[in-house]
């Protein structure tokens, strides 16, 4: 199992919170934006406790699918999108509930007296540094790289899963040859088939509108890309009019 | 005939105080003499100036007056003459009296009650609320406190509530100590009471959420102008 990264002054502070909530009997609930390891931490907290998404668990407790009374400990996955918060907590009270949620629900407070609240990547340097280097040396695994990317832009918008596909995105696009490319596109056009209004036009004007920002970007004037891509001046205008 | 009026004073529930001109107490009722225990004599003169009418007569205030022993809703200030003022507190009808019994059980043997470690429950309280706070924290604590039954769910949420009033401040330091010679009745039994103080160097302001949270838990709660004190029996594990 992955392992929550403190080295942070606020992780580590987190990890404390985390080991006091799992000596004792109380409801714990892990706030955060997504991609801050929310999971991770829960888990943290009871490694042997049941685990449901939310929607999961609800449908169980409607089929009582769920003896609830063999377990003393459950994990609850983005409580926050309960359907009848208060109803579920009344099914779950003779359990001890860890709860993951990127906001409290009014109607949950008082059930929670634990509540601890992840900051986002960006406000954790030093965690962040970290996971950048362990994202690295996973890519390392796939793929055989020369040197360290030096210009990749970390998206941090949804946090460690952002963070991750750009890492990853970054490395994969250096890596790649023509034979990929043409894989990329046969699958990217297989999936766009089972759309019911794909047409020609569409598919094509994809492709041609990464050609034609990469032009752009590589040669300043369009003298220069209609020389070097031996096209006509006329049809490059009308196609960068239309697509950029 | 002996005086009525009194001798009802004397013995009245509410505390009854008459000053002279310059603030020197002359005269106390009963209640009194417990109050004088919680708050100064300058205090109380000062509240009575306060509150007094512009012009000779009898001023009655609501008032929500809160010090470590008793809380008071009202005062009255009388005075007739520039010789004396008159000032008579009226004290709330405490709603956190800890009832004696839930049925045939006292009230800390019911499964509300779980037996924890006071100092875990401070721990996590003041660590997840004030996760992301400066605050620089002095803990003196008695750590002869053993294992002790409290409603642990309702106890660390008023904690948390207690806690956020300090998030913005600078230093607060926490006291947690028996209170040595007194003991609280319950169901004959004699228990110890802990108090638990948090200290700022700044003012706070409480409001009536933090009052219901500590009814909820069993926990007198009481505030002064910077800290906020939480008293509760020591129900022994």
């Amino acid at each position: 199992m992955e392992n929550f990264i403190s080295l942070s002054p606020a992780s580590k502070k987190i990890i404390k919170v985390i080991q006091l909530s799992a000596s004792l009997n109380v409801n714990s609930m892990i706030l955060g934006p997504i991609g801050v390891g929310k999971k991770l931490l829960a888990n943290k907290i009871s490694s042997k406790a049941l685990k449901f998404d939310i929607k999961e668990l609800e449908e169980f407790l409607i089929s009582k699918k769920l003896n609830l009374d063999e377990y003393s400990e459950i994990i609850v996955f983005n409580i926050d999108q309960a359907l009848n918060p208060l109803e579920l907590m009344g099914k779950l009270s003779s359990l001890k509930v860890i709860a993951t949620a990127q906001y409290v629900p009014t109607s949950l407070d008082q059930h929670f007296a634990v509540k601890i609240e992840i900051p986002p990547l960006k406000d954790r340097e030093e965690d962040l540094e970290e996971l950048i280097r362990k994202y690295e040396d996973e890519v390392s695994l796939l793929i055989d790289y020369k040197q360290k990317h030096k210009d990749i832009e970390y998206d941090l918008s949804s946090n460690a899963v952002s963070l991750k596909r750009s890492i990853f995105k970054a490395y994969l696009i250096d890596d790649i040859v023509n034979d990929d490319i043409e894989d990329v596109v046969y699958n990217y056009v297989l999936k766009r088939l089972d759309d019911d209004d794909v047409t020609y036009k569409e598919l094509l004007a994809t492709l041609e509108t990464s050609l034609l920002k990469a032009v752009s970007y590589k040669y300043k004037s369009q003298l220069q890309i209609s020389n070097k891509l031996k096209i006509n001046r006329i049809t490059l205008r009308k196609r960068l009019e239309k697509y950029l | 005939m002996k005086n009525i009026y009194k001798d009802m004073i004397m013995k009245d529930l509410n505390p009854f105080l008459l000053f002279d001109s310059d603030g020197k107490l002359v005269d106390y009722n009963t209640s009194a003499e417990f109050l004088l225990n919680d708050i100064t004599i300058e205090e109380l003169y000062s509240l009575a100036l306060t509150y007094a009418s512009k012009s000779y007569g009898i001023n009655n205030q609501y008032v929500e007056l809160k010090y470590p022993n008793d809380s008071y809703y009202a005062v009255s200030i009388g005075y007739i003459d520039d010789m004396n003022i008159a000032l008579r507190l009226f004290k709330t009808i405490e709603q956190n009296q800890i009832k004696d019994l839930q049925g045939d059980k006292s009230i800390y043997q019911t499964e509300d009650f779980k037996d924890v470690n006071l100092f875990s429950l401070i721990d996590i309280s003041k660590s997840s609320t004030l996760l992301q706070s400066n605050l620089k924290i002095i803990e003196d604590y008695d750590i002869s406190i053993p294992e002790i039954k409290l409603k642990i769910n309702s106890f660390i949420l008023l904690l948390n509530s207690c806690f956020s009033h300090f998030k913005d401040h600078e230093l607060l330091t926490i006291i947690i100590r028996i209170k040595l010679g007194e003991y609280q009745m319950i169901d004959n039994k004699r228990h110890g009471i802990i108090s638990c103080q948090l200290q700022s160097n700044q003012d706070i302001d409480t409001n009536s959420l933090v009052e219901q949270k500590a009814i909820d838990a069993n926990v007198n709660l009481f505030s002064t102008k910077k800290s906020l004190i939480l008293e509760f029996p020591m129900f022994i594990a």
